[in-house]
């Protein structure tokens, strides 16, 4: 569930600010969603892919920790 | 074991909380440039639109006490409808959180690590929030105790010093109402209106877990006039030090006022001081949007919102950065799209449509509760 909400939470997100820039600057979704994963020269914009990976990660263990839980209570 | 989750706030520490969430990024960016000379009577009559939302949201609360913003959304919407509701809130706290997180980040590049990558700051400064708000809203609040005291006498000291220094020019902000009306009612609507006051709606995700939840409404007013005459002060600051063309052009205005303070030739380049309220600042309201938010999954998915503090922490620093490529086209973006097509949706239009309902929705549930107790 938590992964889940991750997923969902970043998706809606990439959405919403691929929207707004298809507002302003007058061009496509796509075209919008594609620019934010585009890497920039000379920026460090792999160090906040690091960062939602890491976090993605996270929230899998998170899952994984609850669902052990979870299970152990049934057995 | 996981430390125990404290989530009990003082009236205190709300009134705190309220009032470095109102100054907190105001400081930084500066607003009613609209109304050019005449902001701070803009400002000033923001201020009393703000007192008027702030005791609308608290009307909303007073309700179902005991009960934030999304639970009063499934309350009256249903549970399907309120939850989709709710969850566009979610995403509106979100996004708040990442552009607000965003301003920090370019004034701390700007002033002080001018070489560092603004993505490191980001992921830094998102890290120290995931870490308050993994221990709870009483830490935030018990932590905004501490550092009020200085961020308070900081913004006098700012206007005191450039006043010693000779660099206030009080003709600056003559004439008064030369455009008349209507520069300040562009200013106010919705620019002033929805940043930075209509966004205590996010605050009804913190006054129902008050100890003293009776007394939040008038302890809410006060803060926000409190804060409203702050933010006065500060743009009777920078518009008396930095004249109208500097203010208009100026990204961090505060911060180029402070830069002008130079007392016995020795107290000078005080500008860390304005670092040191807006780092503070941009901490609590962050911190504030980002318990919104997650507050909001937690009614959703029906799990504790500790779990997704961190993973949800590093997406809002992945989109700080994302949400434009410069400070320019954030800026532009701020003051275009946000106020119109999220701001006042949000802050506005969603709590106003809801209030009718709840209010039938709570006559109908007494009705019910008298009838059975007859």
């Amino acid at each position: 569930m938590i992964t889940l909400t991750f997923c969902t939470v970043y998706i809606a997100l990439l959405s919403l600010v691929s929207t707004i820039d298809m507002f302003i600057y007058k061009q496509s979704f796509l075209t919008s969603l594609s620019y934010l994963f585009m890497q920039g020269k000379g920026t460090n914009e792999w160090m906040i892919n690091v960062g939602v990976g890491v976090g993605f990660l996270y929230a899998i263990a998170v899952d994984y920790r609850l669902k052990k839980g979870k299970g152990s209570q049934k057995g | 074991m996981n430390p125990k989750l404290v989530e009990k706030l003082s009236l205190w520490q709300l009134a705190i909380l309220i009032f470095i969430f109102e100054v907190g990024s105001v400081a930084v960016v500066g607003v009613g440039q609209e109304a050019k000379q005449d902001a701070w009577i803009a400002i000033a009559l923001a201020t009393g639109i703000g007192i008027g939302l702030i005791a609308f949201y608290m009307f909303l609360l007073s309700k179902l006490p005991g009960k934030n913003l999304f639970e009063i959304l499934v309350f009256c919407l249903g549970k399907w409808v309120g939850k989709f509701i709710g969850a566009l809130y979610v995403l509106y706290f979100f996004y708040i959180a990442s552009r607000v997180l965003r301003d920090f980040c370019e004034l701390i590049i700007t002033v002080i690590f001018k070489r560092t990558p603004i993505e490191t700051i980001a992921i830094t400064m998102m890290l120290v929030i995931v870490y308050m708000l993994y221990l709870g809203l009483e830490v935030l609040g018990r932590t905004s105790e501490v550092f009020i005291p200085y961020v308070f006498s900081f913004i006098i000291f700012i206007g005191l010093g450039t006043l010693f220094s000779g660099e206030m020019e009080f003709k600056n902000l003559q004439p008064i109402l030369a455009d008349g009306i209507g520069p300040i009612a562009k200013a106010i609507f919705p620019q002033l209106l929805t940043f930075p006051f209509g966004e205590m709606i996010a605050f009804m995700m913190i006054i129902p877990y008050l100890t003293k939840f009776k007394k939040a409404g008038k302890v809410s007013i006060a803060a926000v006039a409190i804060s409203g005459l702050m933010i006065i002060y500060a743009s009777v600051i920078q518009i008396t030090t930095l004249g109208l063309n500097m203010w208009e052009r100026s990204s961090f205005p505060l911060l180029s006022a402070a830069r002008e303070i130079s007392l016995l030739a020795f107290i000078e380049r005080v500008d860390l001081i304005i670092v040191f309220i807006v780092m503070y600042g941009i901490i609590v309201k962050v911190s504030v949007f980002f318990y919104g938010g997650l507050k909001g999954i937690e009614v959703i998915i029906n799990k504790p919102y500790r779990t997704l503090v961190f993973p949800l922490g590093m997406v809002i620093s992945y989109f700080s950065i994302q949400i434009s490529d410069t400070f320019a086209e954030h800026i532009e973006e701020g003051i275009m799209v946000i106020p119109m097509f999220l701001h006042l949706p949000f802050q506005l239009f969603i709590p106003a449509l809801i209030t009718p309902i709840l209010i039938w929705k709570v006559k109908k549930q007494q009705r019910r509760t008298d009838n059975e107790s007859v």
